[in-house]
């Protein structure tokens, strides 16, 4: 079989160079993608301020109103109980969210009348 | 000199592929970029959130200063803000909280009570005499008679006969019935005395359709008397009158306050309202009030008319009520308050006269009042009920009453969210 049509070629540095170039833009690109990932931390915020949630309405609910910690998850969860000066028959309930490193995830804040 | 010549196609290819890629990736980054924002704002929002639900703590404790109602209260834990408006709206309290951040504003009101007795049906003070019961009587909870106990009376053509049926509901009755909370009355005082430049608007005349937000300052109409009629009013409206409002039953009326010395509701009139007065509420017959209305007769001077000898909460025939009725006299006044229902009257909510109550029809809610007084076409009998259930516990555990006694731990929830 005889080709009448001509095809222009690349020579091997071209797509080596080539391939280099693209392979290089896109380990830029997914490397800038994965640190802002892992800095914001995103989902895990998102759990974290879930998990923040439920242990304040647990508390609120069962009027628990004592200074303890627990661990769920790849969490520590803290709660801090404070007496408000402005309402004195009113308390914060503070409750910190933090990964095993022991970093400050999320931290959700309520004012409860607890007389 | 020798050179080497490329080709530069697969570069100019690489180079758009490059872009393509480089295009795509800063798309990854800029929804990383908004991902990170609105879980920031979801968490923002989770706090602010919880900053109001805050405010309607403050506003339930016994420090919260009525006189910040206009003015923001930095919460002292982050940055957020609350605004919070506590203020009687009938006999229920109307709490109103804002709340503020850089990002968010948020707004939620409500009308609060405290939850229903299941408990007490009935309770009056003691009078050293028994409690004549005639026609049909029931009752589904306690009920605080004095220790002279009950009887069978002969009234209207019937008598009660099966008085063990009752008995065991029966208590004694305290010497005194509970009283009414100083704060409480004094909140009811100031929303009948006080028009806040700060949340009231004043409006000349009376529109024939208003739905006012609680998120705006209260609507309020200030005249000598006031006939309302075809005038379709919601909501954060405060109708006050010097001497009389009449409601014709033309009206629809939603979660209105009115304030004047004496209200009247025409016959057939169906609405949810709710009343402070000085000296008497009437309502025609066949008018039913749907949840929460209140009314409330108080005055803490004595009023002009202090010529009458009863005032109070007068009902019509069929008449159908769900809230709380309040009926209370202050020790200086010598005029004695009544609350009368009437005939096939129902009742669901609280009822507290601090005088006398002429107690007919289903009242599913409790009732506390000095004496009973039952009037009839026939005579006035001091210490007798004809034709009354009193059950509070077919609606109790869901019902949420206006929370007037005086009580060491108040409890307060939501009758209605705005």
């Amino acid at each position: 079989m005889v080709l009448k049509q001509k095809y222009k070629g690349n020579t091997l540095p071209e797509v080596l160079i080539a391939i280099v170039i693209i392979s290089f833009t896109s380990a830029l690109g997914i490397t800038i993608y994965i640190n802002i990932q892992q800095n914001t931390q995103p989902f895990l915020k998102l759990k974290a301020s879930s998990i923040a949630n439920k242990y304040l309405l647990e508390a609120e609910g069962k009027r628990d109103y004592i200074d303890q910690t627990y661990t769920e998850n790849e969490f520590y969860v803290k709660k801090t109980i404070a007496h408000s000066d402005i309402y004195p028959d009113c308390i914060f309930v503070k409750i910190t969210v933090l990964s095993k490193e022991e970093k400050k995830i999320c931290e959700l804040q309520k004012l409860i009348h607890a007389d | 000199m020798a050179t080497l010549k490329l080709k530069g196609g697969a570069l100019y290819v690489s180079v758009i592929i490059s872009i393509l890629i480089s295009i795509i990736l800063s798309l990854f980054i800029t929804v990383a970029y908004y991902n990170t924002r609105s879980v920031q704002a979801q968490i923002l929002l989770t706090q602010l959130n919880l900053s109001l639900e805050s405010g309607f703590e403050i506003a339930q404790s016994d420090y919260y200063n009525p006189s910040l109602g206009s003015t923001w209260q930095k919460m002292p834990y982050n940055n957020d803000s609350v605004m919070v408006k506590k203020m009687a709206w009938g006999c229920f309290i109307l709490i109103d909280v804002k709340a503020k951040n850089t990002h968010f504003k948020l707004h939620k009101t409500g009308l609060f009570g405290s939850p229903a007795s299941t408990d007490t049906a009935l309770m009056v003070a003691e009078q050293n005499r028994p409690i004549g019961l005639a026609g049909k009587i029931k009752f589904h909870g306690s009920c605080y008679f004095p220790k002279a106990g009950i009887k069978s009376a002969y009234i209207e053509g019937t008598s009660f006969s099966d008085l063990n049926s009752v008995k065991p509901y029966i208590k004694t009755s305290p010497a005194y019935i509970p009283g009414i909370d100083e704060n409480y009355l004094k909140t009811i005082e100031q929303v009948q005395s006080n028009i806040s430049p700060f949340t009231d608007s004043l409006i000349l005349f009376i529109p024939e359709m208003l739905n006012r937000s609680f998120n705006n300052k209260t609507a309020v109409v200030h005249q000598g008397s006031i006939t309302l009629s075809h005038a379709v009013l919601s909501n954060n409206i405060k109708l006050i009158a010097y001497d009389i409002i009449t409601v014709e039953n033309s009206c629809v009326l939603n979660n209105v306050l009115l304030i004047a010395r004496k209200v009247i509701f025409k016959q057939g009139f169906k609405g949810t309202v709710h009343v402070i007065a000085k000296d008497t509420v009437i309502t025609e017959d066949n008018c039913e009030f749907s949840y929460p209305s209140s009314f409330c007769v108080y005055s803490a001077h004595t009023p002009d008319s202090a010529s009458l000898k009863v005032r109070g909460i007068f009902f019509g025939l069929q008449c159908k009520f769900k809230g709380g009725l309040l009926a209370v006299n202050n020790k200086e006044q010598t005029s004695r308050m009544m609350i009368k229902t009437n005939k096939q009257f129902e009742l669901i909510g609280n009822a507290y006269s601090s005088d006398y109550t002429d107690a007919q029809g289903n009242l599913y809610g409790s009732l506390i009042c000095k004496t009973l007084l039952l009037q009839t076409p026939s005579g006035v009998y001091e210490n007798h009920l004809l034709n009354c259930l009193v059950d509070p516990k077919r609606y109790g555990a869901h019902l949420t009453v206006p929370c007037w006694l005086t009580q060491k731990e108040k409890l307060y929830t939501c009758a209605k969210w705005f």
